[in-house]
């Protein structure tokens, strides 16, 4: 059957290749853009751009187009002329800048059709700089870097490059470390965790050749921020740095809270005051200008708008024909019978005018409309006949899809992330309107939750365990009342080894004084980052039915309602933390799970009897405890009864 | 700002008297802004503050100027300069020259050779503009207005004073008596006055210079045009008509439910439910 031209139209992510694109449309606002790139170029300045719209304008849209022009501009596999980074706002003020290094790092990595990473023609287009001839980089480019030369010859040139352009010294050990890792093929894997912030096991770091830094709160954040200007000046003044800021809005975890918003203006200043190559793009939606105006400081603001303030308006008639039209070229079938019809045809004007308010339509909705009317003449079918989606069935839809992509994609390394931004969120649901955030006073407290009298306090464990050990020694100062309504939280994925002994006795002290111990399980995980993606969507104007966006308040007091449904990990991690789960376990269960984790990470498959044959327990104490936690263990019943490791795509199903 | 973000009071209000300022402060008239009661804290304390927000980099420091004491401020140098400079521009229009010897005294920090680089980067971000040189000068002029001819028609005509040796009175009149003849000839050419173009030109005044395509919320723009529009719907309408004219956009709110009746009356409404937040000039 021929294809809907505007179904899947609406661009939800900048590296969405642009199918169709009619540069006409918010040509003055792209055009700005890409001024402001040469402004970088030319004047070695960081400068900035502001793009307001309203939900559905095409913000995102923008951004891709620049993108594609930028890629256009140099070719797929040249050197590069820019580096993009398209960062959705989808974190809290305490993580602000780990986030932006993972986004940083990821981006650099990420791959055109089967080119090379932005990361490798970055590095191509520093060595054109130096002079380099044709032959090294083609040698760089073709892979040739695993054949006619050494490892060690390469390892050379890539530290000649490094010298040559990091005059600064502003490109720490570690980090060369790790881009040569990168750029030579080696440790690909843990380099990249390495660069996009990840904490790793001191076995891959040691491979690495990479120290194993401090991971207290503070200095992650600093260390994030010297990476992120430190990739900066990689590129150097002929690659400028695109970071392009979007879902702003989704900073503000929970209405009247501007933390989040103070630490993007903070830095977004400190990001123009320290790098000489960076464009920062900031997309607001219009009705959020004054919500960002009030929490941020005046002079970041002038920063975010330094350059430009450009708005994406509304379509007006002409640009909606240009747009449907070459939408409409786009199916080859048509063609012959277009020849001869309205450049429209098949739609009816008055049909699409119908939508057009004061004589103007945003870009998202306009295609929706389209998108409807086009399957309404496909299928020659009544609008009685359509079926409309309500609005709750697209909330599950699009939950269920959210849930099944973090369930996929979601790792132990981001638990933190997820946690700081998703959690604030959850207690904003109406459900849970009796109980709200409180100001943090100690360091290691990660969230104080008002709930009647006495604060539950939350604390997130998911470090290393040297650093797990200092921290539980600050806590066990504190007084008797709070230590009973503490909650220490970890990712059951990420077990304390057996031989942390130290860490595993100070934690058994705070459980015996009545702090609670929760393992968060991937899939509680997986609910959070799914219930914080789509309350950002909604608040950035991102989730749209039938081209109208849907509104956080309908979003949230749906969520509410269906939360133990729809998310039911969530609905496990609430009754945890309302204490209406059965009782923390004791230290031996807790124990005896983390020891079942790691040798179950370490052998991935193993016989109940090897199992617990390691874990000198008996053979009826493993198998009821794996049997207990099906959703944490493989089990594969029989007379020997199989234990494996639960993979993801294993979770999803 | 939240009050979540200092979790200590005294930060909290320091921080936000200093980010307050205008520019920046020493100490004691640190001191003096504080709120009074508990919050008027000892220089010591206030001396500890300032060195936990200055780690944090919030807050940055000064050499003195107009005093001997160092001075604080939520913003850097550059920032510092930048805002000076506009300050010193936005009276008057000054030669380059000029500029550099007025700012002399607050930007001791910031050399003349940065001062100048910096007035060329705000020329061309278009929040300065450069007027041309004075008739019979040959240094261009700078300023954050648009060029206003009144400034060389003065010039000129002190320059005409001094040559035909006028006294005031007898060039006000014969000024006065020029003004008359040309308005008399140019009044029946001129069109009546459009309510809608005041709304055209308010946009243009108030979008940033260097941006005029940019959103003006229709809250500011409402109150920059009172006086032709005392009635809000005389104003929706008219901006409604601009906007079906493809003159300007109008930006819908998403969800206009969310706002108090104080709110929503800050907003352009069609009355069919939809409600408008900014508008921008369409190109």
């Amino acid at each position: 059957m021929m294809s809907n031209p505007f179904r899947s139209s609406i661009v939800a992510d900048p590296w969405n290749v642009l199918e169709i694109d009619v540069p006409e449309i918010h040509a003055e606002a792209f055009e700005q853009c890409r001024q402001a790139v040469e402004v970088v170029r030319r004047e070695r300045r960081t400068t900035s751009v502001l793009v307001n719209g309203p939900a559905g304008s095409g913000k995102t849209h923008l951004l891709a187009r620049l993108r594609a022009h930028l890629d256009r501009a140099a070719g797929e596999a040249a050197p590069l002329e820019a580096v993009f980074v398209a960062v959705r706002m989808q974190t809290s003020a305490r993580m602000i800048w780990r986030y932006l290094q993972h986004r940083f790092a990821a981006d650099l990595l990420h791959r055109g059709q089967r080119g090379p990473t932005q990361l490798e023609r970055l590095f191509l287009s520093r060595l054109k700089e130096i002079g380099a001839g044709d032959d090294l980089l083609y040698r760089w480019l073709s892979g040739g870097r695993s054949g006619a030369h050494s490892l060690d010859e390469l390892d050379y040139e890539a530290d000649e490059v490094f010298e040559r352009i990091d005059t600064h010294g502003r490109i720490s050990r570690d980090l060369k470390t790790a881009l040569k890792h990168l750029l030579l093929g080696r440790h690909r894997r843990d380099a990249g965790a390495w660069l996009r912030g990840e904490l790793l096991p001191e076995s891959a770091a040691s491979a690495l050749g990479i120290e194993i830094a401090a991971d207290e709160d503070d200095d992650l954040e600093f260390r994030a921020r010297q990476v992120v200007n430190a990739l900066c000046g990689l590129s150097g003044a002929h690659a400028p740095v695109i970071f392009c800021f979007d879902q702003v809005e989704a900073l503000q975890a929970q209405a009247g809270d501007n933390t989040g918003l103070f630490a993007f203006g903070q830095m977004v200043s400190i990001l123009h005051a320290e790098t000489t190559n960076a464009l920062l793009i900031s997309c607001i939606q219009t009705a959020f200008i004054d919500a960002l105006q009030q929490a941020v400081r005046a002079a970041d603001l002038d920063r975010m708008r330094e350059f430009r303030t450009v708005a994406l308006n509304p379509l007006n008639w002409g640009e909606a024909s240009r747009l449907i039209s070459a939408r409409l070229s786009s199916i080859s079938e048509l063609a012959p019978r277009r020849a001869d019809q309205s450049a429209l045809w098949p739609l009816q004007e008055e049909e699409i005018r119908a939508v057009f308010e004061n004589n103007q339509c945003v870009a998202r909705k306009l295609l929706s409309t389209c998108a409807e009317l086009f399957d309404r003449w496909r299928m020659q079918a009544s609008p009685e006949a359509r079926g409309a989606v309500s609005v709750e069935e697209f909330l599950d839809q699009s939950l269920r899809e959210t849930l099944q992509r973090s369930l996929a994609e979601n790792s132990p390394a981001q638990s933190d992330e997820i946690f700081h931004h998703a959690f604030p969120m959850l207690l904003g649901l109406p459900s849970f309107g009796s109980r709200r955030l409180a100001a943090q006073a100690v360091p290691d407290i990660d969230f104080s939750v008002e709930k009647n009298a006495a604060p539950v306090l939350l604390s997130l464990c998911n470090r290393s365990s040297k650093s797990l050990w200092r921290k539980f020694d600050r806590l066990r100062e504190l007084p008797a009342e709070q230590v009973k309504n503490l909650y220490l939280l970890r990712d059951e994925r990420l077990p304390i080894s057996a031989n942390s002994v130290r860490t595993l006795e100070k934690r058994e002290a705070l459980v015996a004084r009545g702090a609670r111990w929760i393992s968060l399980s991937a899939e509680m995980m997986a609910a959070l980052d799914a219930l914080r993606k789509l309350l950002s969507n909604a608040k950035a104007g991102d989730l749209a039915r039938n081209g109208d966006t849907v509104p956080l308040p309908t979003v949230e007091q749906w969520l509410s309602q269906h939360l133990a449904r729809t998310l039911p990990g969530l609905a496990a991690l609430v009754d945890e933390l309302a204490g209406a789960a059965s009782a923390s376990a004791d230290e031996a269960e807790i124990r005896r799970l983390e020891r079942l984790t790691e040798l179950l990470q370490a052998h991935h498959v193993l016989s109940t009897e090897d199992a617990a044959g390691m874990m000198a327990e008996e053979f009826a104490t493993v198998a009821a405890c794996a049997q207990r936690n099906p959703d944490r263990f493989g089990v594969l019943d029989g007379p020997l009864m199989i234990l494996f490791e639960l993979t993801n795509e294993m979770a999803e199903a | 700002m939240s009050a979540q973000l200092f979790a200590d009071e005294e930060i909290d209000v320091l921080f936000k008297t200093l980010d307050a300022s205008e520019e920046p402060l020493t100490k004691s008239r640190l001191r003096q802004a504080l709120p009074s009661g508990r919050f008027k804290l000892p220089e010591s304390r206030i001396t500890e503050i300032l060195a936990e927000l200055q780690r944090r980099e919030l807050v940055f420091r000064f050499n003195p100027y107009g005093g001997k004491h160092e001075r604080y401020w939520t913003r850097r140098l550059d920032e510092y300069a930048r805002i000076t400079l506009l300050a010193a521009l936005a009276g008057s229009p000054v030669t380059r020259a000029e500029l550099v010897k007025k700012t002399d005294g607050r930007l001791k920090d910031f050399p003349e050779d940065k001062r100048r680089a910096m007035l060329n980067e705000l020329v061309k971000e278009g929040a300065v503009r450069k007027w041309p040189a004075l008739i019979g000068g040959r240094s261009e002029l700078f300023s954050t207005r648009a060029p206003d001819s009144r400034v060389y028609f003065q010039h000129v005509l002190a320059s005409l004073r001094r040559k035909l040796d006028l006294s005031e009175d007898q060039l006000i009149a014969d000024v006065a008596a020029l003004l008359a003849d040309l308005r008399a000839r140019a009044a029946d050419a001129l069109p009546p006055p459009d309510p809608a173009q005041a709304i055209l030109d308010a946009i243009a005044r108030l979008a940033p210079p260097s941006s005029p395509g940019a959103v003006v919320s229709t809250r500011t723009l409402r109150q920059a045009v009172n006086e032709q529009f005392p009635e809000k719907a005389e104003f929706d309408r008219a901006v409604l008509e601009l906007a079906a004219q493809e003159k300007l956009a109008v930006h819908y709110h998403d969800f206009p439910a969310s706002l108090s009746p104080g709110e929503l009356d800050e907003l352009v409404t069609d009355g069919r439910g939809n409600f408008y937040i900014g508008v921008a000039l369409r190109s």
